[in-house]
């Protein structure tokens, strides 16, 4: 769903419009941004996400044809560049990653031991469970509208919310 | 034993996810923006801007000069010829989505200096009352396709005041009003819905014409030939009603040869399979828009690798003895919402290769690597492997030790690895095939069966044989059929799993169906939430919770549960039988049975009445929302209230199970052994 009042900036910007799409992306950008860096964890990666996901949303806004669905697309781009980002990262960082992750659980005690373990445990969670923990814990997304925003049945998203969940404590069950 | 608590609660997750997250610097609008500048947009066929003049504007400027010059002719012989629009939007309209009977008609006239007059005239307005109104304004020409009136004044030609008929103020709505033009069809669009067309040109028999976004390449090619071949289908004619799909259940592309059609006519292929498994991309329809992936089988050839599988058996891969030729097909209706539409495939594309290794764990995952990917069929664990493996894993089982090291991802997911709810050690096991190996993953899923107690106890649970991202052989604990989430039954029954409640001040057990309900904030310090098969069937505990008053605000705490009850009963919203003293977890408690008084006041994103808040200290509401136990009308509630012995956390429980009324005494009887299981501990 795109916000009352959006949909002219939307169809303007698809028409070229440069305004009317720095109007869209600057009352959507923070948002943007919190989402890529809680899925990735680093806010050099969710800048050159976000800044790609954005671009690319302006070229092929054109071709979108349900203009009140432009925040779902939006987030699929983002979400598809997070995928990449972290295919990247899995690929050039793994040794590195897991040598972070040792000291941090050595160094760890209390409270932030605490979050070190949620932090390995939600690294270990793809991207759509991250995105759809981030959605719902971080930004409030009611689960209607996240259903709307996937584009699938309710009570499938209210099952993969669970399965996010669930798969999130059984990581932190896992290093317990 | 999978051990659940309420330890990860919803805010221990936000509070995560909040520190995780960051704002951006203030450099990133501008790099944004200044990329955006340069970076030109794509776009589609129908909406491109054209470099050069489009057709009509190129016959307009040639009729202008023939005019013109046929003009000044005429002014010497006294013909009067008619004005003829200068520019695409110029000229007068006609709406063709006027929906009461009435005519509008709209004249756009161009000045010299390029500002913009608009008049709108309709013979009958809806929202004067079905009198005629008239509708000025001045604006501007955007690009060459969008027109602007930003501040159109709309007048009944009676005097009286026009009057919404929803939403906001209608000056308000009409504010920048907008036309868009589309050169190819000559027609405009409007901002709040309406589409008008120049007068005597042909109007479709759909009152908008959804045809404008359409990009059809087969069978028709053409938005003129897809408005034929619709017409032609309306009339019955067969050579096209076979394009009329309805709107039902598309997704499985066997129930029409519309896609066969496609496969057979369109791509040449002679056998191929149109469902490869449902979970890896089976087809879905979104925004009107069907896709389906299909696969190209080797003609006259079998699968050796899945002789037995009813799908895949008589598909033979054909790029390797692995790989298929893999195609995406988006079908689209030409009139959306109309059943007696005719479909065409607006777009079909040819998968590449995966760039993983994949496995059947790659195909489980249908947001893994290898979606929208060629079909790679994973080569199954043979039976001697199988077996080998299970037996490794039951032995060990039976052993006490060493079981973790065959399964996948990990073993503490797995209920009762090494012995029964009563540590009951295991004796001997056995395991049987279910189904497979299934294509295109390899799957093989197994019951293992381990025995206990000299067999007077049985754990039955489920398996896959399947192989990890490595191409290792694993096994997962879990089913091929997603909506089977009994995996572990103790005796025949589905296993209990506990829970946690006041940091375990309160315990109890509830098996599946219950499970953790995730369609609102059911978890909180004082508040824990289970459902049972759908989320209108709750059963929720909450700790200290306050009556609930007319108008949605929290009452006062109450001394004791008798108190509590009470507040419930006077409350007006409410309607709640006499309380009976039952007994919970040994201590004495209150029950009485709650539904929501006709015209109760509502409260909360979900509108409905509510019959309990949570305690002040459960945290803060403000951007969680109403955070509460509610009512829907229609639903009963039963409702326990106790007192909690000295010493504990919280001084009042309540046990609430709501449910629609026909379902309510089921799932009270579902919600009796968790009741049953309720301990009170102490600190």
């Amino acid at each position: 769903m795109v916000a009352v009042g959006d949909e002219d900036l939307v169809e303007r910007a698809a028409a070229g419009d440069v305004d009317a799409f720095e109007a869209l992306v600057a009352a959507r950008l923070n948002r943007a941004f919190r989402t890529a860096s809680a899925i990735l964890g680093s806010e050099a990666d969710a800048h050159d996400v976000v800044q790609e996901a954005f671009v690319a949303t302006w070229r092929h806004l054109p071709k979108l044809r349900d203009r009140t669905r432009f925040d779902a697309w939006l987030n699929k781009m983002i979400v598809n560049r997070c995928r990449d980002a972290l295919r990247r990262r899995r690929r050039s960082r793994e040794v590195a990653l897991d040598d972070a992750l040792d000291h941090q659980s050595e160094d760890s005690t209390g409270a932030a031991a605490e979050m070190a373990a949620l932090t390995t445990a939600f690294e270990r969670l793809g991207v759509d469970h991250r995105h759809l923990l981030v959605m719902h814990h971080l930004h409030r997304v009611p689960v209607a509208d996240l259903a709307r925003e996937l584009g699938i049945p309710e009570g499938t998203t209210k099952w993969r919310l669970h399965a996010a969940r669930a798969a999130l404590a059984r990581e932190l069950e896992a290093d317990r | 034993m999978s051990q659940r608590t309420d330890h990860l609660t919803d805010e221990a997750i936000t509070q995560f996810l909040r520190t995780r997250s960051a704002d951006p610097d203030l450099a990133l609008l501008s790099g944004i923006m200044d990329t955006v500048g340069a970076a030109r947009q794509d776009r589609p066929w129908l909406w491109l801007r054209p470099i050069v003049l489009p057709r009509r504007t190129l016959l307009i400027v040639a009729v202008a000069l023939l005019v013109a010059a046929m003009g000044a002719v005429a002014v010497g012989s006294g013909l009067l010829l008619p004005a003829m629009p200068e520019g695409p939007f110029e000229g007068t309209w006609i709406s063709t989505s006027d929906a009461d009977g009435g005519t509008q008609t709209m004249t756009v006239a161009i000045s010299a200096d390029g500002a913009v007059e608009m008049t709108v005239r309709d013979t009958i307005a809806t929202v004067c009352g079905r009198t005629p109104s008239t509708m000025t304004g001045s604006g501007r020409i955007e690009d060459s396709n969008t027109l602007v009136i930003p501040s159109p004044l709309y007048t009944c030609d009676d005097g009286s005041e026009p009057q919404a008929l929803s939403g906001p103020p209608l000056q308000e709505q009409l504010r920048d009003w907008t036309l868009f033009l589309d050169p190819q069809t000559d027609t405009l669009s409007d901002s709040i819905g309406g589409v008008w067309r120049r007068p005597g040109a042909e109007v479709p028999s759909r009152t908008k014409d959804p045809l404008v976004n359409l990009k059809p390449v087969w069978p028709q090619t053409s938005l003129e030939e897809v408005r034929e071949a619709q017409e032609l289908a309306d009339d019955g004619d067969p050579r096209y009603t076979w394009q009329v799909l309805g709107l039902g259940p598309l997704t499985d592309a066997r129930q029409t040869d519309f896609i066969t059609r496609f496969l057979q006519e369109e791509l040449g292929w002679e056998e191929f399979d149109v469902s490869v498994f449902p979970g890896l991309y089976a087809g879905v329809v979104q925004d009107g828009l069907w896709e389906m992936l299909a696969v190209r089988c080797a003609p006259g050839q079998t699968n050796p690798l899945y002789p037995d599988d009813p799908e895949g058996g008589g598909c033979a891969p054909t790029i390797d003895e692995h790989r298929y030729e893999t195609v995406i097909i988006g079908a689209e209706p030409a009139r959306p919402d109309d059943p007696s539409s005719i479909w065409v495939v607006s777009r079909w594309v040819m998968l590449q290769p995966s760039d993983v290794q994949v496995t059947g764990i790659n195909y489980r995952d249908d947001s893994g690597p290898v979606v929208r990917r060629q079909v790679q069929q994973v080569v199954p664990a043979s039976d001697a492997e199988a077996t080998a493996l299970l037996e490794t894993l039951l032995q060990a089982r039976v052993d006490g030790e060493g079981a973790e090291a065959y399964l996948s991802p990990s073993a503490s997911q797995i209920p009762l690895l090494y012995a029964t709810t009563s540590d009951a050690p295991y004796e001997r096991s056995e395991f049987e095939l279910v189904q497979g190996p299934v294509w295109p993953g390899g799957w093989r899923e197994f019951t293992v069966r381990l025995f206990a107690a000299g067999g007077s106890t049985v754990v039955e649970q489920s398996f896959l044989v399947d192989r990890d991202e490595d191409g290792r052989l694993v096994l997962v604990y879990g089913a091929l059929d997603p909506g089977k989430d009994v995996l572990t039954t103790e005796n025949g029954g589905a296993l209990a799993e506990p829970y946690e409640f006041l940091d375990g001040e309160v315990t109890f057990a509830a098996a599946p169906p219950w499970d953790w309900y995730v369609g609102g904030w059911g978890f909180t310090p004082t508040m824990t939430t289970l459902e049972f098969g759908d989320s209108y069937q709750l059963l929720a505990v909450v700790a200290d919770p306050l009556p609930v008053e007319t108008g949605c605000e929290d009452g006062r705490a109450p001394a004791d549960a008798e108190a509590l009850a009470r507040s419930i009963r006077s409350d007006p919203d409410l309607e709640a039988t006499e309380p009976v003293a039952v007994s919970i977890g040994g201590i004495d408690a209150l029950r009485m049975d709650v539904v929501a008084a006709t015209g109760a006041s509502v409260c909360g994103e979900g509108g409905h009445p509510q019959v309990l808040a949570p305690a002040p200290s459960a945290g803060p509401n403000g951007d969680l929302g109403w955070i509460g136990v509610g009512l829907r009308h229609g639903d009963r509630m039963r409702l326990y209230l106790l007192d909690l012995p000295e010493g504990m956390s919280a001084r009042i429980l309540a046990i609430a199970i709501s449910a629609p009324e026909p379902d309510f005494e089921r799932v009270v009887e579902a919600a009796a052994p968790v009741l049953d299981s309720i301990e009170f501990h102490a600190p």
